[in-house]
């Protein structure tokens, strides 16, 4: 292409710039050398200023320009918000009006140990009118009781109905400790003797002074019926407990495993029968060396006159 | 193009281009209608246009509708043409000051095209997408608008310099 008047401007950029070939810059520098006024041009051309940016000048509608999320999506947004706070409404509402649900816990076994001293004399005495009318009295009299019990070897201090020291040692002894050994005293079964093996043994236990006097626990296990006798003849203030570790140990150790039936026809059976040591058998310790030992140690102590076997 | 693209478009490219269109129209309102035309028909159109096509877009349409508005006389004229005597009236000018009046005095294309080429650093051939131009012809007008620029600035600065004397 022949470089004219014409068609110049066409390559003064390139020709700055370098772009043009060797050809084309020849052909180009010899139309300069000829046209100095295209030199001219050419000077002013980079003899121009650069335009800069005034950075001041800002757009100021921008946020309104900007595109928010679809209007659809906001509907749709709202609905949901709306059908989560619905939703949270109906099942706090509806959890306000049901009914509370039990909470299930585990049975629990029946306490039946704890005693209420306060009714104790109301239950024994209910108890007591409860008890069959049948005596061993007429069957065991007395002194056949006596020689029994001295043949057994336990050294007891006797309190025997008729004999005029033991009743002159009863009118000395307090009212309460009197209404217990007359409890003590009361005819047995004549058809169930072990039952006041038991009743004897368990005043024994408590009556033993090394024990009783020391103890202070509270009664859970005693019987209901041996419980005011108990703390009568203990003189503690405070029941004692079948339950108490000591007591609890001594009768096992005495007891033999195969004197653990317990009867359940009578109500008197079960007040007697610890309620939560069913194996232990008040009526094995009645026959224990270790139980005769105990009581020989404290010959002084004050013993009911009772019964220990036939 | 995402509305979040679109968004942050907005964001670092909206100031230039509202600069564009005031160095073009000289009037803040107008350039103001032109952004928010030129964000309309990219809006519009997002689906065809790309994130680094979206800045040629605009500047076209942007000088398309000035170019619209103009022929429909909505507005009275472009500013681009100042009157010669008003670079006499002013002789007290700071370099700053002489380099919009000699900018003032190209031709929209001109004024495009240093834009483009100045501002953007746009190549030939963008800047002739944009304007509907070959790349040859941008670099003639190219060449003019230089040329024209630095033929204003030393006459600015003849008068300045023959302002001075008479104070």
């Amino acid at each position: 292409m022949k470089i004219n008047k014409l068609n110049y401007e066409t390559f003064v950029i390139d020709y700055l710039e370098g772009q043009l070939s060797a050809d084309q810059r020849q052909a180009f520098e010899r139309f300069v050398e000829d046209h100095p006024e295209v030199r001219a041009e050419m000077d002013h051309y980079l003899q121009a200023p650069i335009m800069t940016e005034d950075e001041r000048v800002v757009y100021s509608q921008k946020a309104k320009s900007k595109k928010r999320g679809s209007v659809l999506y906001w509907v749709l947004g709202g609905v949901l918000v709306l059908m989560l706070g619905t939703g949270v409404w109906m099942y706090s509402s509806t959890s306000a009006a049901a009914p509370e649900v039990p909470v299930l816990r585990p049975m629990q076994q029946e306490d039946t140990r704890v005693l209420p001293l306060a009714n104790e004399d109301k239950i024994v005495k209910s108890l007591e009118s409860e008890m069959p009318q049948e005596v061993v009295q007429e069957n065991w009299p007395i002194e056949s009781r006596k020689t029994d019990a001295k043949t057994a070897g336990v050294p007891l201090q006797i309190a025997a109905t008729g004999d005029p020291e033991s009743e002159k040692k009863d009118n000395q002894k307090p009212a309460a400790q009197t209404d217990v050994i007359d409890q003590l005293n009361q005819p047995l079964y004549a058809s169930d003797t072990d039952q006041a093996e038991a009743v004897a043994a368990a005043a024994l236990l408590v009556a033993e002074n090394p024990i009783t006097k020391t103890l202070q626990v509270e009664s859970k296990m005693m019987s209901r019926a041996q419980l005011p006798a108990i703390q009568a003849l203990a003189g503690v203030s405070t029941p004692v407990g079948l339950n108490e570790p000591r007591i609890v140990e001594l009768v096992t150790t005495i007891m033999p495993r195969n004197k653990t039936t317990v009867k359940k026809k009578s109500g008197w059976r079960k007040l007697i029968t610890p309620q939560s040591y069913e194996d232990i058998d008040l009526r094995s310790a009645l026959v224990s060396q270790t139980l005769k030992s105990a009581v020989e140690d404290t010959e002084n102590a004050f013993v009911p006159e009772i019964l220990l076997t036939k | 193009m995402t509305r979040l693209e679109y968004n942050r478009l907005i964001d670092s490219f909206s100031d230039r281009l509202f600069r564009y269109a005031l160095k073009l129209t000289r009037e803040h309102n107008w350039s103001q209608d032109l952004v928010q035309e030129g964000l309309a028909k990219l809006w519009i159109h997002r689906a065809k246009v790309t994130l680094d096509h979206a800045p040629a877009f605009l500047y076209k349409v942007v000088y398309n509708k000035m170019i619209d508005d103009t022929r429909k006389n909505k507005r009275t004229q472009l500013s681009g043409v100042v009157p010669e005597k008003s670079i006499q009236a002013s002789a007290a000018l700071e370099h700053k000051d002489i380099l919009e009046q000699a900018f003032g005095q190209l031709d929209d294309k001109q004024k495009q095209i240093i834009m483009l080429r100045d501002w953007q650093g746009y190549s030939y051939k963008e800047i002739g997408e944009i304007l509907d131009y070959n790349e040859s012809l941008v670099k003639v007008h190219l060449f003019r608008a230089r040329k024209k620029m630095r033929a204003i600035i030393n006459q600015l600065n003849t008068i300045q310099t023959s302002y001075n004397e008479n104070q």
